[in-house]
């Protein structure tokens, strides 16, 4: 079959391609998160709601953290540093979880509204729970990728699957990074 | 900022990031003008995805591989 | 029998039922543990939901994907050897062009189901009074059938983009084999989940589910809403897949400038759907959890604003118009040059004005909302932005004229549906700016004539083109041309059908006829042209059940026809034998020499074999 010219030939050609696709998923996820963002200043204006301002900033530092481990993973399986790629994901995954029990146990647990009560916990209550979604779905592939990584399937010179969930990681961290002064933030109480 | 190694860089990056929450932070709860919120927001979000998801890679995949 | 219940779509329906009734249960059981009543709501959301993913696996979609995840080695899908012979339709297939006749057979069968519940509502209006059907009856069908229709729609762009699409561009499959076939089978649960809403008690809304008629009426709504979700996965991640293959596959030498203009529709399309379909999605999960957990997003009492989701809805439906019509558009582009001997007028202009139109489509939903209480200030922008689509589209038109101009047309079937397509679609363009001008779209709100206004977008921009192309690659396909005769029964009987069943529509609407109502007054004078767009419904309804009969018995009987038969210039009909072998082009090497549209002009091809072939097989071996 090494005739056929048109077949995806290399390794850097499908990786090119994989790429796109990814972006192609942030782009139109990104439209939903949008979506909820005009639904927040749609329906609350200039607002604030008055959250428990100690609580966010640590939620966020937790994920930023969390950001910059994933970055260090990501760039030492590409240096062949093994040890230090598992010892970083797994950070990763840590922080990833204290963020959801920041967020999801004790956010929505000290909350002063639940989602039932106006516009204002139906907002909060969305986006949060839509975020916390994201967050999750991005543990379980990080999950996934450190099972692999210990089965040492990770080449420096093919790990696509470790790039490909460490930029959902940044992407959901993103979402975070205009969320947080959007949720937290922004408004008059 | 291309020539540091990429570890070095991700410390930097981190670094600048959480400067720019904290200031965030502090300019959140004294009530300033939302714009300058999305500012700071916006450049967070800038310094990961051209630093961290490296949008380079999708947008000018000639340039290659992994790091 | 064993045989059967192995194929993908038993299995698949099987695990379905089987998911959701866990899933029901599983939500009962959590309930009942703490100590909460039976509530049938949740139940039927969960185990929709639990339905679906189930259905998902019984056809095997995760398969591969998980084993991907725990890192085994899969088969590169190119070399995963699939089954053979008709069964390969009704299991999970990763070629491209079993997936299209795949998305083909689905939207045909959804045309039908839509179809049917527009003729059964059609005999209740057919008469002022009430005599078959009471109100929430009514309006399910109605909501229905707009909505399944939509889906079919969706499914049969799919089709075309996910058959033709690579053949055009010269590419061996899709860029993303596996998601490509998890974007269509996903469908099929979505359209199961999508007509159960039929036996949840229906809905009350039409198919645009405004609050908050749609927060308080039967629970049916659900079920339409998860459909429809499933539905929208489908349209994104096909539209992803689409924009990839099309951007990184095509073959050596097809600059953009220099690919076949149905590529560029469809890479238009593809934008839209992509993103805006996200919009479509939230808003109807608002109201399913508005409707779940009473978090107010739309009821006012609680804070929330019921205009907010007209905003969110439109600004995906809107666009998706254009996602209706613009591969339609590109098929009439696409097919007219060859059937009138001479080059496409203006291809640049044509493919950007499949770009102009997906852009500015964004900047117009706010048409649709002129009565709904939206701020006075956004009316005239909207206007304006509104009737600027004109412009893209009218580019469109002067091309398919100037096309034509002094062509040496010949009229088989497939190019009777293109010239059918040009004349109601463009009907359907007269009929808009009306609708979009905020003073007449007042009185026009709302009415019959915008439903005659969009039949004739959809018919024009989709029905007509589908069945253009049908006729067009069916030979591709099968290796044997469908009956002309019969083709020509079909069109000559659908054609002047639709015209009076639409110009009925705007007739009464002109005249004040509401749309989405069961009854109307005798005294307005409507029940004879009511009666007559019945009768317009079924005359359609019944060439299109032709075209079936074609369809089917020229798969067999049909005279058969393995070369150029329409003596086109693009590769797939230039270089490929029919019907298409396995992996396109495999083992062929050919170049792009000129233009793809240069008919006429003497000695100029658009593709041609490399010299070498045989050479370069020897080397390689
Ligand atoms: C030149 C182009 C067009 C213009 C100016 C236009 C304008 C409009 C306007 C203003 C309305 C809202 C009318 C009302 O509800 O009061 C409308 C409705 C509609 N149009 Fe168009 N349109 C155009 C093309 C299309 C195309 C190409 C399609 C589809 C394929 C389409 C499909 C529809 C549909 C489905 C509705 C009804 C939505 C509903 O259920 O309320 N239109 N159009
Ligand atoms: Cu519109």
């Amino acid at each position: 079959m090494s005739s056929i010219n048109n077949t995806i030939e290399s390794y850097q050609q499908k990786l090119a391609i994989s790429r796109l696709g990814l972006w192609l998923f942030f782009a139109s996820d990104a439209f939903m998160f949008g979506g909820l963002l005009v639904t927040r200043f749609y329906l609350l204006g200039n607002k604030n709601l008055n959250l428990d301002q100690t609580l966010g900033l640590l939620v966020t530092s937790i994920l930023l953290i969390s950001s910059f481990f994933m970055n260090r993973a990501e760039v030492m399986v590409s240096e062949g540093n093994h040890k230090g790629f598992i010892t970083s994901l797994v950070i990763t995954i840590l922080l990833g979880i204290s963020f959801l029990v920041g967020v999801v146990g004790l956010e929505w647990g000290s909350a002063h509204f639940g989602p039932g009560d106006g516009a204002e916990g139906a907002v909060f209550y969305m986006m949060t729970g839509m975020h916390a979604f994201h967050v999750l779905t991005g543990i379980i592939f990080l999950s996934l990728v450190l099972r692999n990584g210990l089965n040492k399937k990770y080449t420096p010179e093919k790990h696509y699957a470790v790039e490909a969930s460490a930029n959902y990681w940044h992407f959901v961290d993103v979402v975070w990074i205009i969320y947080y002064p959007v949720l937290y933030l922004m408004g008059t109480i | 900022m291309t020539k540091l190694s990429p570890l070095k860089r991700g410390v930097v990056i981190f670094i600048i990031l959480g400067v720019l929450t904290a200031i965030e932070y502090y300019l959140g709860i004294s009530d300033v003008p939302s714009i300058l919120l999305w500012a700071i927001a916006l450049i967070k979000m800038l310094l990961v995805l051209q630093f961290f998801m490296h949008i380079n890679r999708v947008i000018n995949p000639k340039k290659g591989g992994h790091e | 029998m064993k045989n059967f219940m192995s194929t993908g779509i038993v299995k698949g329906i099987l695990y379905q039922i089987v998911g959701s009734f866990i899933g029901a249960g599983l939500l009962g059981g959590i309930r009942a543990l703490m100590g909460l009543s039976w509530k049938t709501e949740p139940a039927i959301v969960l185990g929709g939901l639990v339905g679906a993913i189930a259905f998902m696996v019984g056809v095997g979609a995760f398969k591969d994907w998980w084993k991907m995840a725990v890192g085994d080695d899969v088969t590169e899908a190119s070399e995963v050897a699939g089954e053979q012979g008709f069964r390969r339709y009704f299991g999970f297939s990763l070629d491209h062009k079993v997936i299209g006749i795949q998305y083909g057979i689905l939207s045909m069968v959804l045309l039908v189901l839509g179809g049917s519940l527009a003729l059964i509502f059609r005999v209740e209006l057919a008469q002022s009074g009430l005599q078959l059907l009471n109100f929430v009856q009514f309006n399910t069908l109605v909501g229905l059938h707009g909505m399944v229709l939509i889906a079919s729609i969706l499914m049969g762009i799919a089709a075309m983009s996910n058959y033709v699409v690579p053949l055009l561009i010269g590419a061996e499959d899709m860029a993303f084999p596996r998601l490509n076939a998890f974007s269509f089978w996903i469908a099929v649960p979505a359209s199961i989940i999508l007509m159960s809403s039929l036996f949840f008690g229906g809905f009350e809304t039409g198919w645009t589910a405004y609050p908050p008629l749609s927060v308080r009426g039967p629970m049916g709504i659900q079920m339409f809403f998860l459909g429809v979700f499933f539905v929208g996965w489908s349209s994104i991640l096909g539209a992803l897949n689409l924009i990839v293959t099309i951007l990184t596959m095509r073959t050596k030498g097809m600059g953009l400038f220099k690919m076949p203009i149905f590529a560029w529709s469809v890479l238009a399309t593809s934008i839209i759907s992509l993103t805006a379909t996200q919009l479509i999605g939230l808003s109807f999960q608002l109201v399913m959890f508005e409707r779940l957990l009473e978090m107010s997003f739309f009821t006012p009492s609680g804070g929330g604003n019921p205009i907010l989701f007209q905003h969110l809805f439109w600004f995906y439906s809107h666009p998706a118009v254009y996602i209706f019509v613009l591969p339609g558009l590109g098929i009439i582009s696409e097919l007219l040059p060859v059937f009138v001997r001479k080059p496409l007028f203006g291809y640049k202009w044509v493919a950007m004005s499949s770009m102009g139109i997906a852009l500015t489509g964004f900047l117009v939903w706010g048409h649709h909302m002129f009565t709904a209480g939206i701020e006075e200030y956004l009316r005239v922008p909207f206007m304006y932005s509104t009737l600027l689509v004109a412009v893209p589209t009218g580019v469109k038109f002067f091309s398919w004229v100037a096309t034509i101009w002094q062509g040496k047309a010949r009229f088989p079937v497939p190019m009777l549906f293109v010239l059918g397509g040009i004349i109601v679609f463009l009907l359907g363009g007269l009929t808009g700016p009306p609708g979009g001008t905020v003073s007449t779209d007042l009185h026009l709100h709302d009415t019959y004539y915008i439903v005659g206004h969009f039949h004739n977008t959809m018919f024009g921009g989709f029905i007509f083109p589908i069945f253009a192309a049908i006729y067009y690659w069916y030979p591709k396909i099968t290796g044997r041309r469908m009956s002309e005769t019969l083709g020509k029964v079909h069109f000559y009987l659908m054609t002047p059908s639709f015209f009076l069943m639409t110009f009925g529509q705007m007739r009464i609407g002109l005249l004040g006829m509401r749309r989405r109502i069961a009854d109307y007054d005798p005294a307005m004078g409507f029940d004879f042209t009511q009666l007559l767009i019945t009768i317009g419904g079924y005359l359609i309804a019944i060439s299109i059940l032709v075209f079936f009969y074609n369809l089917i018995v020229s798969a067999k009987k049909g005279e058969p026809a393995t070369g150029n038969v329409w003596n086109s210039r693009s590769p797939e009909w230039d270089i490929l034998p029919s019907p298409a072998p396995a992996h396109n082009y495999a083992g062929i090497h050919f170049n792009v020499v000129g233009e793809p549209y240069d008919y006429g002009l003497k000695g100029s091809k658009y593709v041609e074999l490399a010299q070498n072939v045989g050479q370069r097989k020897e080397n390689d071996e």
